[in-house]
């Protein structure tokens, strides 16, 4: 069949895949050869070296998990690697991703007859652009040459409002799947679907509840009745017991979903130390699911809520909840989220299958878009090429615009093109029309409710009807969607560690923008190791190190024609096409060359040993902020204390680093929500600037009023009333600029200092504090000279001495320079 | 007359006109030129004005409406995208080459400038809008070009 739009949509998930093909005006979820709606994301190598996907292969990752893998969407856009032990294969995410999708292929066109290089795949909304990209290789990977990627929960709102095309509201889609969530604020008016704002966590999904199970409820049990050494996720020698103990938490959850409790039961699960099989029971109740769940749940309503927040948008503005996914089919979970308090409180609309309402609004959506034109037609065929035409709209009125590809010296306005709409219950023809000389042609079509197909009838200067290619358009009277909108803001991270935001998340694709820039340090031409690196970033935080870094556009020094100074202009474009694509060009005005590429996007892992020294770090700085908001008991920064403890936030990093050793999936968790971590952690910092500084503020007027009233002259009375009364003032004010706060302290504390510098018993006191630090001094033996120096100087009575020393002695203790070009290297500020 | 002066300037026209003082001040001119208008307006269509926008302390609303002014007088230019990149470039170096630059400060329109505008601010009114837009000035612009400029916006 010769589709004129994409027509087919699939859902590439976690857990379990779809396939949806338009039909009229229906879809048709395509059943795979096991009869389901859903075929589960795994793939597993047989004995024959024959490769099986689906529910066989499902089955397989329990009993033999060295030949059989799952969750590898998790991984897409990353170096890992899947060996397939017995044929000692090696696969790429995006290639198992591949065969998942040739698997969905092949039910089309089993079920069809229809052969697929076309179709619309949705992506998780909190995929970031290296993840998207590897689905596009997955797509071109399975002989999908044409394909558009678009969000799960744009694709859920299209399915819903395919069904409501007359309502004007706003929706927030919840869509828990099986390995990731995502929330999107739609927008429905006039016909059209619009995504305002989007939201998600690519880490949180049920699998991530069933892993909870296992750690949490399973192995605890399972250590204190056997004898089992390190017995822990991360420990190969048990992959396959915990691949058990996964599966069975993964039944068992679902089963406990309406019922009090269930029983676990394992036979043989793994040998104890002794080599003794353990047969192994547990009851799990439905009251510790729960318990588990609930932080996860509640990370979900606060990403809701953000994404709400963001658009200043409140509960009451949404109509409705749209649920997808297996996990919302769970009582528990529908309740949390109905409860005004704790939950969201908005009437929840779960009337499409939430396994399968994704692949269904993919496919809707794939009516809606134009399929690639022809690369070849059959002799005597004539082309047409559609350069203004839309296949769906709100009015019964449309607009399509185009031109004929002519024999050369044919004389083109001698053709004619008419359109005839043949399905409406009484024949419409646009009349003919004749072609510009430049074979160009324009028509205003009529249409009726619904799917309208427009014959095209060409016709030479004789009269004779030509064959076109396509023969056909389709129009249809319904639901259209807008351009798609990025998810995550784009940006250049620079050389101080802050980000040059190109793109706003939201904005509609394609966009294109250029910045000019300044050279950070100076290049020298031909240096081997010398290069410009402008790092290009992902994600909505200000620190460039909190986002995820998505590739380098890199100039080697060895390209350059010229020695380059700091501060050199470099005008750098960034563009992202429809499929988020990036490109990213950098012109140096001095040079004047661009230079030009597309970003090569791939993730790199973090070793686990660097994350935890950096978990070490982040853990301090935590520390002190919860010292700070001790002190000042401010009440705004309680709340996100309250996120990092409710959400477990850290406890997350840690497990997921505990299991990273022989799990990359838990590496890559463990980052990300280190990510997570260090961002909440400034946000703390930043809700307590405020009210640290007028802590620090109040200490600082009581120190000084206490060091003038004890040491000072009389003629510095009134500069301490002048000093105090402008601090209190600034302190005061109605909106606190923390410059002006953090300047009027430094004025009051150089008065406290200039009267302690006239005191001895100060220099004493200085000396010893000195002393504490003397392991942190750059020279030591030059240390201990100066301290012998300080003590001679003592014992003489002479305290200019002392005051020499200690000013050489504080020379001597390091000073914490800022790390050139930023965590990421970048050249530019 | 009076109307005229107290027509509103669209925001894509504002942004033109502080881009153009820019170029015009790091090119060491004392006025604003006609040439530093179309430089300005190549710029806006060639996507080169966030930092300028951000630096008028504008929204993301009004980026918008810019868009929607670029795309409009893109289609006034029968040069490829590429193309308008390589005039923009070429046009901005040979200005600041011209002599040194001045530091940034607000500079007046020449008279020929003027007399651009207030044609476009004539002819909008005529058409019964009471907004002059960048658009109008930017017609004006391609009507009247000088002619070593002419050859390098033809394709």
């Amino acid at each position: 069949m010769n589709r004129m739009t994409i027509d087919v949509g699939i859902d590439l998930g976690t857990t379990n895949s779809a396939i949806g093909v338009l039909k009229g005006n229906d879809v048709v979820i395509v059943k795979n050869n096991e009869g389901n709606d859903c075929t589960p994301s795994a793939v597993y190598i047989d004995k024959n070296n024959a490769l099986i996907v689906g529910g066989r292969a499902k089955e397989r990752l329990e009993i033999d998990p060295q030949n059989a893998y799952a969750e590898f969407k998790l991984q897409m856009g990353t170096d890992a690697q899947y060996l397939f032990a017995r044929s000692q294969q090696t696969f790429s995410p995006e290639a198992l991703s591949a065969e998942l999708l040739k698997s969905l292929k092949s039910d089309v066109r089993q079920r069809l007859g229809e052969e697929v290089s076309a179709a619309v795949i949705t992506v998780p909304a909190a995929f970031d652009l290296p993840q998207c990209e590897a689905t596009e290789r997955a797509a071109q990977l399975a002989g999908i040459n044409f394909n558009l990627l678009i969000t799960e929960p744009a694709a859920a709102a299209f399915a819903y409002g395919f069904q409501n095309e007359n309502r004007n509201a706003f929706w927030l889609v919840y869509d828990l799947g099986g390995g990731t969530f995502d929330a999107a604020v739609v927008k429905v008016q006039d016909g059209v679907i619009q995504v305002v704002n989007h939201g998600g966590d690519k880490f949180l999904g049920g699998k991530l509840i069933d892993w909870a199970i296992v750690d949490e409820l399973l192995v605890p049990v399972l250590t204190q009745q056997y004898s089992l050494s390190d017995f822990r996720r991360g420990n190969a020698k048990y992959r396959k017991a915990f691949a058990k103990l996964k599966g069975a938490a993964e039944q068992a959850k679902i089963a406990v979903s309406r019922l009090n409790s269930v029983e676990i039961a394992i036979d043989s699960l793994c040998a104890d130390d002794r080599g003794e099989v353990i047969d192994f029971q547990f009851d799990l109740k439905q009251a510790d699911v729960e318990k588990i769940a609930h932080p996860f749940i509640l990370k979900t309503v606060n990403i809701c809520r953000q994404v709400l927040a963001d658009k200043r948008l409140d509960f009451a503005s949404i109509e409705r909840v749209l649920l997808v996914g297996g996990p919302t089919m769970t009582p528990f979970l529908r309740e949390f989220l109905s409860d005004p308090k704790e939950g969201l409180g908005i009437q929840l609309e779960f009337g499409l299958d939430p396994l399968t309402v994704v692949a269904r609004g993919a496919a809707q959506f794939a009516g809606t878009q134009k399929s690639p034109p022809p690369k070849q037609t059959s002799k005597g065929q004539f082309i047409i090429e559609l350069l203004n035409y839309k296949p769906v709209g709100s009015d019964p009125e449309s607009f399509v615009g185009g031109r004929v590809v002519i024999p050369e010296g044919e004389d083109a306005s001698q053709y004619t093109i008419e359109f005839v709409n043949e399905s409406a219950r009484t024949q419409w023809r646009s009349g003919k029309i004749s072609l510009l000389p430049n074979a160009s042609f324009s028509a205003t079509l009529w249409a009726e409710p619904g799917t309208n197909i427009f014959k095209i009838e060409l016709q030479d200067a004789t009269g004779t009807p030509r064959p076109t290619v396509p023969d056909a358009i389709s129009y249809m009277i319904g639901i259209e969607a807008d351009n798609p909108t990025l998810i995550h803001s784009v940006g250049l991270a620079l050389a101080n560690n802050k980000v040059r935001v190109f793109f706003q998340k939201g904005i509609q694709l394609p966009a294109r923008k250029r910045f000019v820039q300044k050279l950070a340090h100076p290049v020298k031409k031909g240096e081997p190791d010398g290069a410009i690196r402008l790092p290009v970033v992902e994600g909505e935080h200000l620190k460039a190190d909190r986002n995820q870094l998505i590739g380098h556009l890199e100039i080697p020094a060895t390209e350059i024609t010229r020695d380059l100074p700091a501060g050199a202009e470099i005008e750098i474009t960034i563009a992202i096409d429809q499929s988020r694509l990036v490109h990213t060009g950098a012109y140096i005005t001095m040079l004047n060359r661009e230079f030009e590429g597309i970003l090569t996007m791939t993730k790199t892992m973090v070793d686990p040993k660097v994350l935890r020294d950096e978990l070490e770090r982040e853990k301090e700085r935590f520390e002190k902020a919860r010292e700070r908001l001790y002190l000042t008991g401010d009440t705004k920064a309680r709340p996100i204390l309250e996120r990092i403890q409710n959400e477990r936030i850290l406890e997350a990093v840690e497990t997921n680093l505990d299991a990273a050793t022989a799990d990359r999936d838990a590496a890559d968790k463990a980052h990300h929500r280190l990510l997570e971590f260090k961002a909440t952690v400034d946000e703390l910092d930043a809700a307590l600037e405020i009210p640290t500084l007028l802590v620090n503020a109040q200490q600082m007027i009581d120190w000084t009023e206490e060091v003038v009233n004890k040491w000072g002259k009389e003629s510095d009375q009134p500069k301490l009333r002048m000093l105090v009364g402008e601090l209190r003032a600034t302190m005061e004010a109605r909106t606190i600029n923390p410059t002006d706060l953090n300047r009027r302290i430094e004025n009051l504390d150089e008065l406290r200092i200039r009267i302690l510098y006239s005191r001895d018993e100060w220099w004493l006191s200085y000396l010893a504090h000195l002393e504490e630090q003397k392991n942190d001094m750059k020279n030591s033996s030059i240390a201990e000279q100066l301290f012998d120096q300080a003590r001679r100087a003592i014992n003489n009575n002479d305290m200019d001495g002392l005051r020499s020393a200690c000013y050489q002695l504080a020379q001597l203790l390091p000073i914490r320079l800022q790390q050139t070009g930023g965590p990421f290297g970048s050249s530019v500020f | 007359m009076q109307r005229l002066k107290e027509m509103k300037h669209h925001p894509s026209l504002r942004l033109a006109m502080n881009i153009a003082n820019t170029e015009a001040c790091r090119s060491g001119s004392e006025y604003i030129e006609p040439v530093h208008i179309l430089l300005a307006t190549l710029n806006i269509i060639d996507d080169c004005y966030d930092q300028t926008g951000e630096s008028m302390g504008w929204l993301p609303m009004d980026f918008l409406t810019v868009r929607e002014a670029s795309t409009a007088c893109r289609t006034m230019l029968t040069i490829s995208d590429e193309q308008i990149t390589l005039v923009r470039r070429h046009l901005h170096k040979i200005l600041t080459e011209l002599s040194d630059p001045a530091p940034i400060r607000k500079l007046e329109f020449s008279s020929e400038s003027m007399y651009l505008v207030q044609k476009a601010a004539r002819r909008t009114y005529h058409h019964g809008s009471e907004e002059l837009g960048l658009v109008a000035v930017f017609e004006e612009l391609l009507n009247d070009l000088p002619k070593d400029i002419a050859p390098l916006l033809r394709s």
